[in-house]
């Protein structure tokens, strides 16, 4: 049965129908349909099942606030769970499907729990499922979750694409109805840069709806041309389908633009599913109007009771009735519009249900003059009907509801008044107070969300501000637009003053205030509050806020916990001020003093795809690369992330396994000769009359004594005395050096240097330039090294001229290098550092000429075996920021002579002289071929006071070594070096315990590798 | 400019498209968008670079450079350009002297005997950092996609110098005429940087510039 | 998300072109100190609800450290100054009375 008005609906085009699927069904639309009318158009009332009971529930708003009509939307990997049916525009071949039911919407086992209602009371969560603990995880947890569930996230990668946008704007408006245009323009008018938001697809807020004129217009006119005139004037720019999701400090915005789905224009794929809106906004105009609340009565959830507004936009919006027997019940005024734009529309009102005792005005003469049967002071004692609306029992609404009156009818429009819009207000620190005469909570203006200048930064306008009447909005929207303009820097009246956006006056149907009554009946009793529903997302009742007080959870953020009022997807949008109310009448206190709880971001909920933008896949997170990169992918490289470099682990060949690899990769480097890409160590210069006693501060030895042409290797510390840094320093000049660091620490370096030269030591005179970048650096290492040194250019190499920590300048392969002879494998080796942009041909080039000598790539593991095999420590695996230099051994780095250096006073406390603190081994397996887990913890076999065992070391390194053909391993042992000999267990997995012997750190003896 | 190679660019600012809502829903539409017409990223050849350390407001280093260059010292976040020689402000003592390819090492032999005996340091950093262009209509729209900076044409100009972030690494950005951009990266990062920016002009824009 | 002007170089930066480097004007404790004044130096930090002093890092930017007074809880910013200063200067302490009459001055 369709529900289709013969006639209306201004947002419809009756021309364009479209099919789309509705838990498999097909159904039919109109373009302009959301979901949601589309839905109500087919009869669909019946639109998902609640968390808690399974309860059958209906389309309840018009809007972002919807809390029943959350929907899975298409299939596979775009799929998209949890949106909300009133806010997804229909389109040809839409795939929609109901959540939380199971077999089917129409009949749901879960919905059983319903009848157990009882025993499902507030904190019943907290209270069952303690015991015993083991099940929480294996039977409770489970069982929730399948029972409780939102929609399904899609198991593949999603195939849409989502971008960031980065916008600067003297005054963002958000919101387009009178209100946000008009404070729009006269922002403009005075010069400011002006962004205006809209979350629908259509302009104008409620005021097309509500029947208001503006200067004689209709608003829906009026705003056409108001908005045709801001798009196209220099200073505006105009937006809609973008929520404004949150507000932060100093003016920052998030927003989404989304496009409706699916796709249907292929030519568009281009187009992003989503844009994530990042605004820094001088000033913020929240012209974001109010959402109507419901109102609390027995069976107040029934699918057919609706928001008054919301039946008011099916029908004028989309031409939907929601039925042709409506009951209205009301506390306020505004649901008789929605009384006579129903009767106007043919639709059958049963009543209308004033609880007021003597309401009056124009709307209810209006009322009356059409010939609706208006019973004041009355209310809905209880809703007839489970899936559907059946018929409502009438009452005294300030009786306890033991009197009734049947009223047969298939639909219910509530209407308990309305509360602005009021939570980008809230996001940064804005105070709301609760005004008692209109019914609800209002920003505070005197205590606003600050911007950087202490000014506040928004500046809520129209309805969101409480102002109810249209009349009121034109001035009071010039007004703040102004004010905007102002705080944001302009107060020029330049540009023209469009009469379009300056409106002289708006009417609408007069307001009278609502009489609040936060339960109806009044004095319901008991049976009657358990079934009136405060949060439908979550299930929460009139009755669960009275257990919540009684069991002492009073303040209101306990209160909303302990429930989870206004904590489900929806965030309380419906049910918050009427959860409020319910808590303040259950203590006996005002609304003023319970106060409300904090609105958070975001406004509705976004997809992790819009918050991501372009960052995943290969734009993820940057990947650095050398100069050399792309051969080393030509070569097998099997990688490894080193920082946010990527190093070759190994070079594979073909067949070839990464152990037998990094075996061949050593063997071959220790036996002959091997080339190292080693351009990711971090490389700094030094410059300046202070640099030597800059560098004596920084590094625990003594730098400035260091001669030209000579490197020394140092240690940096932070000042709690632990390591950070470690690397080979060469001084170039008089004043200058050249400091490497590891190659997770060039950046981190070389702001730690100029931290302290611009924080403390800033009459010093040194200067630094981090040439990381600039140059490669490739290491020539092993037996052979000499010959393809020899090989590549003219400079002397002999021990004579180039002893083991020289450095000299010179040329090799036709390029400008700077040659030092350092060693990190105990093995003859060179360090040739030249430009970037040669760093390819120079690589190859030594290929070549090592090409007769068996001369092999290695990569990072075979670095780091060859390095423990020298008992070479690492900085990140040897050290974890809690280490010493005393720790590892290191004392010969560290000068007892000066005066200072970073982490001197701290090395100087007792705790790092402690003699029990674990030091730097070797571990030497009893059985040589079992290699210790890194990281694996070394136990004594006696117990800790909680029942833990005692630890008295770990593993920090462990290679299988294929130069000595046994595992080695570096450790930290507690008084380690006073142990030598003496055998530890490391217990493993599955109760194993591998045994090994204290040794000495220095695997590779002084015979073997001691070339360098 | 720089001696990067001149391509051939529209004259002056290309009028910008402005993105104007349908105030009717439309199922078949996206975002707030305007196709990609003619906005493109390109690896450009990298001028020569030279990092200058020192006191760059004072009167010796000044003139020294003004004397080994010819170009005044710019004010903080500008860029100067004469001959195919430009200085850009990098901080309050640092200066990127761009030059024409393969020029750097001839301009810090002039520089190193004007600075001589001053408190200054001076670096090729030539293959440190590699440079992008961007051109076309879009291309403000196509960087703010990834980068916090305002860049519409009141903020943001011929001669403005700016280093801050696209994405997630750093980068400095100016614009040598007022239609497209150069982009400084550091080497390491290009193929990310190169990746980031074809990825941003394949899709569309939002219009708002 | 704040933004700090930076004196360095003039940019109104972004939050994400900054790095934090906790409270500013903390002096150096070298090997001379006293375990308590040392353990003051590494581990003792204000934590305001109101006027702090701060230090942040342009990093994306011109690179230099600055110092920042603002108030912790409305984020008003009385201005940014030189890191090269041992304590707040007077223009800064000014500005502070000027929005914070009540203000008792700097923790001690």
């Amino acid at each position: 049965m369709s529900r289709r008005l013969s006639e209306g609906g201004r947002l419809i085009d009756r021309e364009v129908p479209l099919g789309f699927l509705w838990n498999n069904r097909r159904l039919t639309g109109f373009r302009g349909d959301t979901l949601a009318s589309a839905l109500l158009a087919n009869d669909q009332q019946l639109a998902g099942r609640s968390f808690k009971y399974h309860r059958p529930r209906g389309i309840v708003t018009a809007g972002p606030e919807e809390p029943n009509a959350l929907v899975q939307l298409g299939h596979g990997a775009s799929s998209e769970p949890n949106l909300r049916a009133t806010t997804v525009e229909l389109a040809d071949g839409l795939r929609a499907t109901s959540q939380n039911h199971w077999p089917s919407l129409e009949f749901d086992i879960g919905a059983a729990t319903g009848y157990l209602a009882p025993l499902f009371a507030a904190g019943f969560y907290y209270k069952t499922f303690m015991w015993p603990r083991v099940a929480w995880k294996h039977v409770f947890e489970p069982l929730i979750r399948r029972s409780a569930g939102l929609g399904i996230p899609p198991t593949q990668p999603d195939p849409d694409h989502y971008e960031h946008y980065h916008a600067h704007v003297d005054v963002l408006v958000v919101g387009s109805g009178i209100a946000g245009l008009v404070a729009a323009g006269a922002a403009a008018d005075a010069g400011a840069r002006v962004l205006v938001l809209e979350q629908n697809p259509e302009f104008g807020g409620r005021a097309p709806v509500d029947g208001i004129t503006v200067d004689g217009l209709a608003a829906s006119e009026w705003i056409d041309d108001c908005v045709a005139d801001l798009a196209w004037r220099d200073l505006v720019r105009v937006r809609n389908r973008t929520t404004v999701l949150g507000v932060y400090d100093h003016g920052y915005v998030f927003a989404c633009e989304h496009r409706p789905r699916p796709n249907m224009d292929k030519s568009r794929a281009d187009a992003p599913r989503q844009r994530l809106w990042r605004i820094r906004a001088r000033q913020i105009v929240m012209a974001t109007g109010a959402i109507e609340r419901p109102l609390a009565f027995a069976g107040n959830d029934v699918p057919g009771v609706m928001l008054a507004s919301a039946a008011r936009d099916y029908a004028v919006n989309f031409g939907v009735g929601i039925g042709d027997r409506v009951v209205v019940v009301t506390n306020n005024d505004s649901a008789y519009l929605t009384a006579t734009a129903l009767a106007e529309a043919g639709i059958g009102i049963a009543g209308i249900l004033d609880i007021r005792e003597s309401p009056a005005g124009p709307a209810l003469d209006r009322a009356r003059a059409v010939g609706l049967d208006v019973r004041t002071g009355m209310s809905v004692a209880s809703v007839f009907g489970r899936r559907q609306v059946l018929g409502v029992s009438a009452t005294a609404s300030n009786g306890d509801g033991a009197r009734t009156e049947r009223i047969v009818a298939n639909a219910v429009v509530m209407s308990g008044g309305w509360s602005p819009s009021v939570h980008l207000w809230s996001h940064c620190g804005g105070k709301l107070a609760w005004d008692a005469n209109r019914g609800c909570f209002l920003p505070d203006a005197d205590r606003p969300p600050a911007g950087a200048d202490g000014v506040g930064m928004v500046i809520p306008v129209g309805a969101a501000n409480g102002t109810m009447d249209a009349s009121g909005i034109p001035d009071e929207a010039v007004r703040a637009g102004r004010e905007a303009a102002r705080r944001a820097g302009h107060r020029g009246r330049r540009g023209r003053q469009s009469s379009a956006s300056h409106p002289a006056q708006a009417e609408d149907a007069a307001e009278s205030q609502p009489e609040l009554a936060w339960m109806v009946p009044r004095q319901a009793k008991r049976s009657l509050r358990s079934r009136a529903f405060l949060d439908y997302q979550n299930d929460v009742k009139v009755t669960d806020i009275e257990l919540a007080v009684r069991e002492g959870f009073q303040s209101v953020e306990h209160a909303k916990r302990y429930t989870t009022l206004g904590m489900a997807t929806d965030q309380g949008k419906l049910s918050n001020v009427n959860g409020i109310g319910i808590l303040a009448t259950s203590m006996g206190q005002e609304i003023a003093g319970v106060g409300t709880t904090t609105f958070r971001p975001p406004y509705t909920p976004l997809t992790l795809g819009a918050i991501a933008g372009e960052a995943h896949g290969p734009l993820f997170k940057p990947v650095r690369k050398t100069p050399m990169d792309g051969w080393h992918d030509d070569h097998g490289a099997h990688w490894e992330p080193v920082a946010d470099w990527r190093r070759p682990y190994c070079y594979l060949r073909d067949g070839e396994t990464v152990k037998a690899a990094i075996n061949r990769e050593i063997l071959n480097t220790r036996r002959r000769v091997g080339l190292l890409d080693a351009s990711t160590l971090g490389k700094i210069l030094v410059s300046g009359p202070d640099s030597g006693r800059f560098l004596d501060m920084l590094y625990t030895g003594r730098m400035s004594t260091l001669r030209q042409g000579r490197c020394r290797y140092g240690l940096m510390c932070n000042e709690n005395g632990f390591l950070i840094d470690d690397g080979v320093i060469a001084r170039l000049g008089e004043e200058t050096f050249l400091c490497h660091t590891t190659s997770g620490g060039s950046d981190r370096i070389h702001a730690w240097m100029e931290e302290w030269l611009q924080t403390e030591w800033w009459t010093w005179k040194v200067w630094t330039v981090n040439l990381t970048e600039q140059f490669v650096q490739v290491g020539i290492v092993g037996p052979e090294a000499r010959t393809v040194m020899e090989r590549l250019g003219n400079i002397d190499v002999s021990d004579e001229a180039l002893r083991f920590m020289d450095h000299v300048d010179g040329e090799l392969a036709g390029f400008p290098v700077r040659l030092f002879r350092i060693s990190f494998s105990g093995e003859l080796s060179y360090e040739i550092q030249l430009p970037a942009a040669a760093g390819l041909e120079f690589w190859t080039q030594a290929l070549e000429a090592g090409a007769d000598l068996g001369i092999q790539p290695y990569g990072t593991e075979a670095l780091h075996v060859m390095r423990a095999e020298k008992g070479f420590i690492m900085i990140g695996d040897e050290t974890d920021g809690t280490v010493t230099p005393q720790d590892l051994g290191l004392d010969w780095a560290v000068s007892r002579l000066k005066s200072d250096y970073l982490g001197k006073r701290a090395q100087a406390r007792s705790y790092l002289n402690a003699p029990d603190r674990w030091r730097l081994v070797g571990l030497a397996t009893e059985d040589p071929n079992a290699v210790l887990p890194d990281g694996a913890y070394a136990t004594d076999g006696s117990r800790q006071q909680d029942g833990g065992k005692t630890m008295i070391g770990r593993v920090t390194s462990s290679y299988w070594s294929p130069t000595i053909n046994r595992s080695i391993a570096l450790g930290l042992v507690e008084r380690g070096p006073d142990r030598m000999g003496e055998v530890i267990g490391f217990p493993v997995e599955s109760g194993r315990t591998i045994r090994a012997k204290i040794v000495d750190p220095v695997f590779l003896g002084q015979d073997a590798g001691a070339n360098a | 400019m720089t001696g990067l190679e001149p391509e051939p660019v529209p004259e002056g600012e290309v009028p910008r498209q402005r993105f104007v809502p349908e105030s009717l829903p439309a199922p078949d539409g996206g975002p707030g968008t305007k196709p990609n017409s003619g906005t493109s990223v390109m690896r450009v050849a990298t001028p020569g670079m030279i990092t200058l350390r020192g006191r760059i407001r004072s009167e010796p280093i000044a003139s020294a450079v003004r004397k080994a260059i010819g170009i005044d010292i710019p004010e903080p976040r500008r860029i100067l350009s004469v001959d195919g020689r430009s200085l850009a402000w990098m901080s309050p003592d640092e200066l990127l002297i761009l030059t024409p390819l393969g020029g750097s090492g001839s301009t810090i032999a002039a520089l190193s005997s004007a600075l001589e005996g001053q408190y200054a340091l001076l670096a090729d950093v030539s293959d440190a950092r590699l440079c992008f262009r961007i051109a076309g209509p879009s291309s403000r729209e196509l960087i703010a996609k990834g980068c916090p900076v305002d860049l519409s044409p009141e903020a943001f100009s011929p001669g403005d110098f700016r280093r801050s972030r696209l994405g997630q690494v750093p980068v400095a950005l100016w614009m040598p005429d007022p239609g497209q951009f150069m982009l400084l990266c550091f080497r390491s990062v290009s193929d990310f940087v190169e990746h980031w920016l074809q990825n941003a002009a394949q899709g569309e824009f939002s219009g708002y510039l | 998300m704040l933004i700090l002007t930076c004196p360095c170089c003039g940019a109104e930066a972004d939050e994400t072109e900054l790095a934090s480097g906790g409270e500013a004007h903390i002096q150096r404790q070298g090997p001379e100190s006293t375990d308590a004044a040392f353990e003051a130096y590494l581990f003792q930090r204000k934590n305001p609800s109101g006027v702090h002093f701060e230090r942040w890092r342009h990093a994306f930017g011109c690179g230099k450290w600055f110092h920042a007074a603002r108030c912790t809880r409305t984020l008003e910013v009385f201005g940014t100054y030189t890191a090269q200063s041992l304590k707040p200067p007077k223009w800064i302490l000014d500005r502070i009375r000027k929005r914070r009459p009540d203000w008792a001055g700097p923790l001690p």
